[in-house]
């Protein structure tokens, strides 16, 4: 099967379950972490919409989010073939690929809130087989990769609803904290959509051993908001 | 095109493809009666360690690496094997910094593999790698650690000849960093920088502008409780005197393992900042060499 469309023929894949798992209402507590931008919106390196826009912009190219969506790719990959090895592989490095305690914490809650939720709700063997293979806390990205895989949902479309999600979350944090006006917040989300569209398909050619970025500021400030004085997310 | 060259880039791009070099040595350090003594140590072309008399204080072994080519053209391939055995303590760093040269095209790669059994200690903190603009530079640091034991790993980066205003333009630097504790990857972490490289760092979430970065890691049975007396040496408690200018830093600590993360304007507030903190991870004395 190709990773461009899971049905054969030309019939639209059936993307449904992406817009329920990829809701803010989806029970992953998405709404309680900010990836570090809280640290960012108290140094002022965000302030406005333009500041805003730029800082997704950067986690979309060069941050956590786009290590995140390669780690998807791979998941879905091996969850669709049934390489279990591969499967592990992924899995393992998912759960260790995090620069800070709050970051790291921020993918595991993710993943296994949205594993547990898939299974109750949205159940399929490919769901069931992970606690055989696997005795760690999956992170968040490897979680909707696999459920993807399961439901028979294309590659390309996950990926990229996937970032908008994280981009969206970002942005909702950023509405609440520096204040911006729903405008505004609005705004911000039509701009992520143009760099989520250009981004995605780059995040599934990169190999499994090339993961990273360059968000050093980004990994510093989630390491800085362990300490930040008042704070309203857990990252 | 070579007109453009500074004398140095030129002699650097223009080594021929059979020369270009390859340098590997292995140590392996062994506890002994509380001591720690070398076991074996092999060396190969344009790589060699010392073991200087000066470092032989206290109950480890201290090594020094060097690299008798001056630095590392494209396609020059370094390789770095060190193993502490049961209850051995190794210090290891560099005897200069490494640079890193534009590149005809080819990518140099640097390859540290680090294991430590029960009881045993690495501390593994070169001196900084500089990587010319225009240099292609694939790093990998894998490493295995026994549960009771330490491993630290301080590693400076500078982007470009910064004392003569060069910057990292264009290039590629890869670094993989896969840490393993009783097997299992506890810690692993990817920088990715190719392309328009400086407008990549210019963003405000990567880094802003700045030059230089450090990642110090330590997996220790003690590594979280260090995490206060770090975060003061670095200025970042509330009752101290804040960051000093051109650095930005953060720590963090979990799972039994504590990471800092620096940002620098260029190599000076950075190699600073390493020396003021070392003594909270645990190093009881910098490298003499370090200060020659």
């Amino acid at each position: 099967m190709s990773e461009a469309a899971a049905e054969p023929g030309n019939a639209a894949p059936d993307l449904l379950p992406l817009f329920v798992w990829l809701s803010p209402a989806f029970p992953v507590g998405a709404f309680a972490y900010s990836h570090g931008l809280e640290w960012a919106v108290e140094t002022q390196d965000i302030s406005d919409l333009a500041s805003l826009d730029r800082w997704v912009d950067d986690l979309l190219r060069h941050g956590g989010p786009f290590a995140d969506a390669v780690l998807l790719a791979h998941a879905w990959r091996a969850a669709r073939a049934g390489d279990e090895a591969a499967l592990v592989e992924v899995l393992e490095l998912a759960s260790a690929f995090a620069p800070s305690r709050e970051r790291q914490m921020e993918t595991l809650n993710q993943g296994d809130a949205f594993l547990a939720a898939t299974r109750v709700s949205w159940p399929a063997p490919l769901l069931e087989r992970v606690p055989a293979l696997w005795d760690g806390r999956v992170a968040y990205p490897v979680a909707v990769g696999i459920a993807a895989a399961a439901h028979g949902l294309p590659l390309a479309p996950t990926l990229a609803a996937f970032l908008n999600a994280v981009a969206a979350n970002l942005i909702s944090a950023a509405v609440r904290l520096v204040p911006l006006g729903q405008t505004d917040g609005n705004r911000a989300l039509a701009a992520a959509t143009i760099t989520v569209r250009e981004v995605a398909p780059r995040a599934a050619g990169v190999p499994l051993d090339a993961i990273g970025g360059a968000a050093l500021k980004s990994d510093i400030a989630s390491m800085r908001h362990e300490t930040q004085y008042t704070r309203l997310f857990r990252s | 095109m070579y007109a453009t060259e500074l004398p140095s880039e030129a002699a650097a791009a223009s080594i021929p493809v059979e020369r270009r070099g390859q340098g590997r040595v292995s140590v392996e350090a062994l506890g002994l009666d509380g001591r720690t003594v070398r076991g074996r140590i092999a060396e190969s072309g344009f790589a060699r360690v010392r073991f200087p008399l000066s470092g032989r204080r206290g109950r480890s072994l201290e090594a020094v690496m060097i690299n008798t080519g001056g630095g590392l053209a494209g396609g020059d391939v370094a390789q770095t094997c060190l193993h502490a055995g049961r209850g051995a303590q190794l210090v290891v760093t560099t005897q200069a910094a490494e640079k890193v040269y534009r590149s005809d095209g080819a990518t140099s790669r640097v390859d540290v593999e680090l294991t430590v059994e029960a009881g045993g200690s690495i501390d593994w903190m070169p001196q900084a790698t500089i990587v010319f603009d225009g240099a292609r530079l694939e790093r990998s640091i894998a490493a295995d650690v026994a549960p009771e034991a330490r491993l630290l790993l301080v590693e400076p980066v500078i982007l470009g000849r910064t004392a003569h205003g060069e910057r990292l333009s264009h290039g590629l630097l890869a670094d993989r960093w896969r840490i393993r504790r009783g097997g299992r990857l506890v810690y692993a972490d990817g920088l990715h920088l190719d392309g328009d490289i400086a407008r990549t760092l210019d963003r405000r979430a990567t880094a802003g502008g700045w030059a230089a970065f450090a990642t110090l890691l330590l997996l220790a049975p003690d590594a979280e409780a260090r995490l206060d007396a770090v975060r003061a040496s670095l200025g970042l408690s509330e009752e101290g005197e804040g960051l000093p200018d051109g650095l930005d830093a953060g720590a963090s600590a979990w799972d039994g393992m504590l990471s800092v993360r620096l940002l620098a304007r260029d190599g000076a507030p950075l190699e600073r900042a390493i020396a003021r903190t070392l003594g909270t991870l645990g190093v009881a004395e910098l490298p003499r060499i370090w200060h020659s």
